[in-house]
């Protein structure tokens, strides 16, 4: 079935507003309605089975354009508006786009590095329809969605989503959660991301609504959770550690509220503990996940979670998660990897066998993650296997930041580590080898180029000019010892 | 506000965001310009509030969606 059909199966008749984006708003009727005519259009220009690039911001545009484009049987290709140039072109490259959805304001950055391919944007998609009543139906294995994520050696890694992958996490996780149509969530995680996108997909299906917090300040989401009267509220670790830590988020009200999800890292306990006793009458969801899941692997009862603090839970309905190690699942207590299988795990890399591979094996998804479980088969994760830098919720290769950093003269070597920040989750930290005769000025110039090349979650929050870099015995950076000269 | 407090601000600002301060105008906006997003914008108001010993309200804090506005605001503490 085509997903986005799943989604909207009940939104012909459904007045409710289904997005509230600052002043506009629009229901369910609407946007299933703008959603086939769209559809339509992009399939008389195109046809299906095609690459569509969709490059906005959340808003109306992003939601219809997205589920048309799924709507269409084409494959959307959701990026980060604010993606560097050569991320943008590397897409471009390997994904041959048919066409590109895009917000006005960033159709120049586009045309500049993708000038031969057709853009729609927020102000002409209105006008675009076609003679096709309705696109052709979808079988649940094609494909419907390309997210790009960073893998641990700092290329980009285009997760493969068919319809059914996205059908069957959108059901397991409605399950859990117990979403109606009255449930309204706050969003403030960006529709790129694949813990974003599940927030907009579980609440289409479930006939509810999502507000769009775009505020400068994450604090202005508990503004709209009690003008919109929202029911749930979702963030990574760095948005809990920011609420906690620059509003007093701690002694809000926030009566409507029913419950938070947490996902995106791991959200250090102290702050879980001081979120649920803050908010006793609400549940509050440590939830696992990643793109190569679609979005959810497992999540932790709110009932269980001070008694189980800092466990992600067991898998949720439909997947099957474990720790193993050499082969057998693990003991109480022992190390290993957590692998996960179920109709929600990837069709692989995009153009990348090898590294598909390396990952689904046997029908299991490695996820890179080391865990334990205790003796009632909760899962805790105690590290990861490869070398990445969850930073407010992304992941970030310590190579790719590595390997810009080095571009630049005077930068003899480089190495980047992750540490542990009470506002990000993980800040990056670069240290850098360099017999300048001025550290200040080299560590001035780096930082300005960071800025300039980097977005703000890849942007090191720490750089240290040293003479030497320690190594180990193998002569390799010893990182270890690097996080203990910050810690 | 006097001048120096201004040039603080620009300063400030030029340097979290790293829009040179030749380029800045009050119409720079957190929703249209592509180096400032939240933890920018929190970077900011970090560096203004030890820069001026101030602590700003959480209105104030949502509210400054432009550089004017980040002016006009953050003249109110001092």
């Amino acid at each position: 079935m085509n997903f986005a059909n799943y989604l909207l199966s009940d939104a012909q008749n459904n007045t409710n507003t289904l997005v509230f984006s600052g002043v506009e708003h629009i229901s369910h009727h609407e946007i299933y309605l703008s959603v086939n005519q769209l559809a339509s259009g992009i399939v008389e220009k195109i046809g299906t089975g095609r690459n569509v690039l969709l490059l906005a911001d959340n808003n109306i545009f992003f939601v219809i354009s997205y589920l048309a484009i799924i709507r269409s049987g084409n494959v959307v290709v959701p990026i980060d508006p604010k993606s560097p140039e050569k991320d943008i072109a590397y897409y471009a490259d390997i994904c041959d786009f048919a066409m590109i959805f895009a917000q006005e304001k960033y159709v120049v950055k586009i045309h500049s590095l993708i000038p031969s391919v057709e853009s729609i944007t927020d102000k002409t998609y209105h006008s675009l329809s076609g003679g096709v009543s309705s696109p052709p139906e979808t079988p649940d294995e094609e494909l419907a969605a390309i997210i790009f994520t960073s893998g641990s050696t700092g290329e980009k890694k285009g997760v493969m989503l068919s319809h059914g992958n996205l059908i069957a996490n959108t059901a397991s996780i409605l399950e859990y959660l117990e979403l109606k149509a009255t449930d309204r969530v706050c969003v403030v995680l960006p529709f790129y991301y694949c813990y974003g996108l599940s927030l907009l997909h579980t609440h289409i299906k479930a006939g509810g609504g999502v507000v769009l917090s775009n505020h400068p300040f994450i604090g202005g989401a508990l503004r709209d959770i009690d003008k919109h009267e929202c029911t749930g509220f979702a963030g990574v670790p760095s948005t809990f550690q920011i609420l906690i830590a620059n509003t007093k988020f701690l002694t809000e009200k926030l009566p409507t509220l029913r419950y938070f999800t947490q996902a995106g890292g791991k959200l250090p306990n102290k702050f879980i503990r001081m979120v649920a006793e803050a908010f006793p009458d609400k549940k509050f969801i440590v939830m696992y996940g990643a793109t190569e899941a679609t979005a959810r692997m497992s999540y932790l009862p709110a009932e269980l979670c001070l008694s189980k603090l800092g466990s992600i839970g067991k898998g949720i309905p439909g997947v099957k998660l474990k720790v193993v190690a050499e082969g057998r699942d693990v003991q109480p207590g022992e190390t290993g990897e957590i692998i996960a299988s179920g109709k929600n795990i990837m069709q692989g890399y995009y153009m990348d066998p090898q590294g598909t591979a390396e990952v689904l094996i046997d029908g299991w998804y490695h996820t890179g993650d080391l865990g334990t479980v205790d003796e009632d088969g909760f899962i805790y994760v105690v590290g990861r296997s490869k070398n990445i830098i969850k930073c407010g919720g992304f992941r970030v290769s310590p190579y790719e930041i590595e390997g810009e950093i080095c571009k630049l003269p005077e930068v003899e070597d480089v190495a980047v580590i992750g540490c542990e920040d009470n506002i990000l989750g993980e800040a990056i930290i670069a240290f850098i080898r360099s017999s300048t005769s001025d550290p200040t000025a080299l560590k001035k110039s780096v930082q300005e180029f960071c800025r300039r090349v980097f977005p703000s979650h890849k942007t090191p929050k720490e750089i240290h000019i040293l003479k030497e870099l320690p190594l180990n015995s193998s002569n390799k950076v010893d990182r270890e010892k690097l996080k203990h000269m910050v810690e | 506000m006097d001048q120096k407090h201004i040039d603080t601000i620009v300063d400030t600002f030029s340097d979290v965001m790293g829009i040179p301060k030749i380029e800045l105008n009050d119409t720079i906006a957190y929703n249209s310009h592509p180096a400032w997003d939240s933890l920018k914008h929190l970077q900011l108001i970090s560096e203004l509030e030890t820069a001026f010993d101030i602590e700003f309200d959480m209105d104030d804090v949502i509210a400054m969606e432009n550089f004017g506005l980040v002016r006009e605001l953050t003249a109110k503490y001092l």
